[in-house]
């Protein structure tokens, strides 16, 4: 998202993000907070809400001309030859399933509840991304600088993730630390610990709880920002942010000497 | 579902038989990928997605599409007292609009809009970064304030998501 430094007005983006209801509590508060001293900001978010129209209404109109009785022909007459044999659900299934959401609607979900279930293990990672692309240096602006309060933070979270943290082990060369806190991802608890690159902008450093991973340093690259992870025998880790791949590289090594095993 | 699932065929082809041929071929490659479903995951979810591949990669490349748009050419609509007809020529207008968008931006509004997506759930759809769903949004609603007409339909526009 933007790179803008710390003065430089919200983008667009953000500010549909924050009409959307998309934001978070703190980049909402940073947006409502300029809204009400920068008269181009709340000028610019009006122009963005004349976009809105009463979308969902006019397209339900629409849904009256489905043809309903001709699609549901149609689908009574597939030939079998489209379903396969492998397919864990038969055709029989699948109609009544297909015809029973047409009376009530998506609450069947659970029907299928009984289809392979296919989860994979870095599903905690693109959690991470699609946050922290939505973080700009604005989002850290006004976060404490006390070094006791980030004590007491890291503090919190290594209790909650079973992993001690000192403020020395999770120190990162080139960025400044900003703050710690717990996310809960469906149930899953994520330590994010964030940074500042003056030149790069957000970083994290995020933890989770899981056996099985690999201490070897792998990259990847999620919703345009680099991603370094690892592992130890109890907990997973991965550094997200704009940094350079060999940035975060160093990065990690640093935090994979600091951090208990 | 098929009602819904045909709108959003409409809306990425903008014609009426192309969009029962959506249909038809995403229920088609839905039985025929039955175990790819990820239990615990949404089946409308899942269609759309489905249907979104099948539009871009196969019937787009394939057919010319130079529809008209669908509401103004073709929409009967009955009219019943004055009230519903006028809601129904503002829906008209709207549609009209949304249709007017490239379909980048038509197919992430509608997404997000009106089958009331997160922007992390139409991002996966769309196979996009959610930072590209924001941006299209962003866009599509700076080029639907540029033409918005009556201001009448702009105050009924709140609390439209979820």
């Amino acid at each position: 998202m933007t790179r803008s430094n710390t003065h430089s007005p919200p983008s667009d983006e953000l500010l549909v993000a924050y009409l959307d209801d998309e934001l978070d509590r703190e980049q909402r508060q940073h947006i409502d907070h300029l809204l009400r001293t920068e008269a181009p900001v709340a000028a610019r978010l009006d122009q963005l809400k004349c976009g809105e129209l009463p979308f969902r209404q006019a397209f339900d109109s629409v849904l009256d001309e489905a043809p309903t009785e001709r699609l549901q022909a149609m689908l009574n007459g597939l030939p079998p030859t489209a379903i396969q044999h492998r397919a864990a659900m038969s055709r029989r299934g699948f109609l009544a399933t297909a015809a029973s959401f047409i009376v009530a609607g998506i609450a069947a979900d659970r029907l299928f509840m009984n289809w392979q279930n296919v989860e994979s293990d870095d599903g905690w990672r693109a959690s991470v991304a699609e946050y922290m692309v939505l973080y700009t240096p604005q989002t850290l602006d006004h976060l404490s600088s006390d070094v006791n309060s980030h004590i007491a933070q890291l503090d919190s979270v290594g209790k909650q993730l079973g992993l001690p943290l000192s403020l020395a082990a999770v120190t990162l060369p080139g960025a400044e630390f900003r703050r710690a806190q717990i996310l809960d991802y469906e149930g899953v608890l994520i330590g994010q610990l964030t940074y500042l690159d003056p030149r790069h902008g957000p970083l994290a450093l995020c933890i989770t709880a899981e056996k099985n991973g690999s201490a070897k340093l792998a990259s990847e690259e999620r919703m345009g920002l680099n991603v370094v992870y690892w592992s130890s025998p109890g907990h997973a880790f991965m550094l997200i942010g704009k940094n350079p791949f060999e940035d975060l590289q160093i990065m990690a090594r640093s935090a994979q000497k600091g951090l208990p095993a | 579902m098929l009602p819904r699932l045909w709108r959003y065929g409409l809306v990425l082809s903008r014609q009426k038989h192309l969009a029962d041929d959506l249909v038809q071929a995403t229920c088609v490659r839905a039985l025929e990928r039955a175990e790819q479903f990820t239990a615990g995951t949404r089946l409308d979810r899942w269609l759309l997605s489905i249907m979104h591949s099948i539009w871009l990669n196969e019937v787009r490349s394939q057919r010319v599409r130079q529809g008209q748009g669908f509401v103004d050419a073709e929409q009967e609509l009955s009219f019943d007292g004055e009230t519903e007809a006028q809601d129904q020529v503002l829906a008209a207008q709207v549609i009209k609009r949304v249709n007017a968008l490239p379909e980048a931006q038509r197919e992430t509004v509608f997404l997000t809009y009106v089958e009331g997506l997160s922007y992390k759930e139409a991002a996966e759809i769309l196979h996009i970064p959610v930072g590209t769903v924001m941006s299209r949004l962003a866009a599509a609603r700076l080029k639907l304030a540029e033409t918005a007409p009556q201001r009448a339909m702009s105050d009924k526009s709140t609390g439209e998501r979820r």
